[in-house]
C-alpha cells in the first residue's frame, strides 16, 4: 500500500518526525527508508474503521483507538497502523506512540508476504502489544496473534461472522459481524479462490 | 502449485479417490474443488528430501515422513502435502491416510495469501495433526504451526542459519542447516 522513496538527509525518527509534519502525505520510516502511504479502496477503510469504532466503543479505561492517522514508534521506525490501541495518557496531545496495546492491518490484495512478515515481526517487538489483528478484506477472516508475558506468540484464526473475537489482552471480546459491517466480502474462501481464478 | 481443472462431477472423496487412481496427473480435492498438482523446480524436491530425510532418520520404525504423493484425507477434502508424517503405516500399498502427525509446504514467495489460507486452514483442521510447517524456498525461513486442542495455535518462525525448528509433538528438533543443505540459500553455501 506504498511507495519507496529515499531522503539520505533523514537519519533518525527525531528527523524525519520533523519533516514528515510538513508533508501534505502521510510516509512511513523504516530505519531510513521513507514510503509514502498510498490511498486505499472502499473495502479497506470500511474494515478498519468498523474495527477502530468496535474497540473504542468497548476500550478499557484510559485508552483511546485510532484509525490510519495515528504513527507508532518502534526502535528507529515509524508506521502507521491501520488500527491502532494505546493508552498512552497523552495520546490524545501528541501524533506518535511507543506504546501500543493493539496494533491492526487490513491487507491488500496486492499486499507481499514478506512485508507482512516484516511488519508483524516490527509489530511484536514492541514491548507494550498484547495483540497484532490480520483482517482480509478478500474473505472473512481475521488472524489474532497474541503475546502474554514472555510466552510464545499465539495465533486464532476467525473465518465465520457468527464468532466473536477474543482480546484478552484487552479484557474485552469483538463480534466479527461488527468489522465486517457494510462490507460486501464472502465468508466463503474457496468460491472466493474459484472466482478469482475464473477472473485470472 | 496447482491449477482448477474441469472434471466429470463429482460429490464426495470417495467419487473423487475413484476418478483420481483413472488420472495419469495428481490431483487435490479441497472441500468440492478439483486441481491437479503442477510439477515443482528441482530446489522444490530438495527442500522436501532433506526435510524428509532429516525426519526418517529421526522417527521410530513405524512412522515415516513421505514426500509429495502420499494423500491426506482431512474431512472432506484430499490433499497431496509436500511432506507427510504418519504413523499409519501397516498397508504401505495404501495411497491415502487420515492419520498426520505432521505435514510441511514448501511455498514461493509469490504464493498468493488466499493459497496459503487455504491449506493452513485445511491442514489445521486435521485430526491428530501436531504441527504444520510452512517452508519458504526463496529464503531462510520456516514457520511451525502448532494447534491446541481448544482451537487456535501456537505460531513459531525460525529465520537463523544457527537456528532450528523444533517440534515438541514429534520430540525431534532440526537444525535449520539440515533443512536447508546444499540448497544455496545458506550464508555459508555459494549458490547451487
Amino acid at each position: 500500500m506504498n511507495t519507496a522513496e529515499n531522503d539520505p538527509s533523514l537519519r533518525t525518527v527525531a528527523e524525519f518526525l520533523a519533516w514528515e509534519e510538513a508533508q501534505p502525505e502521510r510516509y512511513e520510516f523504516y530505519d531510513g527508508a521513507i514510503r509514502m502511504m498510498v490511498g486505499a479502496r472502499g473495502a479497506h477503510n470500511t474494515i478498519a474503521i468498523n474495527l477502530r469504532n468496535a474497540l473504542q466503543a468497548r476500550r478499557p479505561k484510559g485508552c483511546q483507538a485510532y484509525a490510519e492517522s495515528y504513527k507508532l514508534h518502534i526502535s528507529n521506525t515509524i508506521l502507521y497502523p491501520d488500527v491502532l490501541l494505546t493508552c498512552d495518557p497523552d495520546s490524545q496531545r501528541n501524533t506518535v506512540t511507543d506504546h501500543a496495546l493493539l496494533t491492526a492491518e487490513v491487507l491488500s490484495p496486492s499486499s507481499v508476504r514478506d512485508d507482512n512478515f516484516r511488519k508483524k515481526a516490527l509489530y511484536l517487538a514492541v514491548p507494550t502489544l498484547r495483540h497484532y489483528l490480520i483482517l482480509s478484506q478478500e474473505y472473512v477472516q481475521v488472524e489474532v496473534c497474541s503475546r502474554t508475558g514472555d510466552g510464545p506468540v499465539t495465533i486464532q484464526l476467525y473465518d465465520r461472522l457468527d464468532q466473536t473475537i477474543d482480546l484478552p489482552g484487552l479484557g474485552i471480546t469483538v463480534p466479527m459481524s461488527a468489522l465486517y459491517d457494510d462490507t460486501d466480502v464472502t465468508e466463503d474462501l474457496t468460491d472466493f479462490i474459484d472466482k478469482r481464478e475464473a477472473e485470472e | 502449485m496447482s491449477t482448477a481443472e474441469q472434471v466429470p462431477p463429482i460429490r464426495d472423496v470417495d467419487e473423487f479417490l475413484a476418478w483420481e487412481e483413472r488420472q495419469e496427473q495428481r490431483y487435490e480435492f479441497v472441500d468440492g474443488v478439483i486441481r491437479m498438482m503442477t510439477g515443482g523446480t528441482m530446489l522444490h524436491n530438495w527442500l522436501c528430501q532433506m526435510l524428509s530425510s532429516a525426519l526418517n532418520q529421526h522417527l521410530p520404525p513405524h512412522c515415516r515422513a513421505f514426500t509429495e504423493n502420499v494423500k491426506l484425507q482431512v474431512a472432506s477434502s484430499i490433499l497431496y502435502p509436500d511432506v507427510l508424517v504418519t504413523c499409519d503405516t501397516g498397508d504401505l500399498q495404501a495411497s491415502t491416510t487420515t492419520q498426520a502427525l505432521m505435514a510441511a509446504e514448501v511455498l514461493l514467495p509469490n504464493t498468493p495469501k488466499r493459497e496459503i489460507d487455504r491449506k493452513q486452514r485445511a491442514y489445521l483442521a486435521a485430526p491428530g495433526l501436531r504441527h504444520y510447517l510452512v517452508v519458504s524456498r526463496n529464503m531462510l525461513r520456516v514457520e511451525i504451526f502448532t494447534p491446541f486442542a481448544g482451537g487456535g495455535s501456537r505460531h513459531d518462525v525460525v529465520e537463523q542459519a544457527d537456528g532450528a525448528v523444533v517440534l515438541p509433538g514429534l520430540d525431534f528438533a532440526i537444525p535449520m542447516t539440515a533443512i536447508y543443505h546444499r540448497s544455496g540459500l545458506l550464508p555459508e553455501e555459494s549458490a547451487p
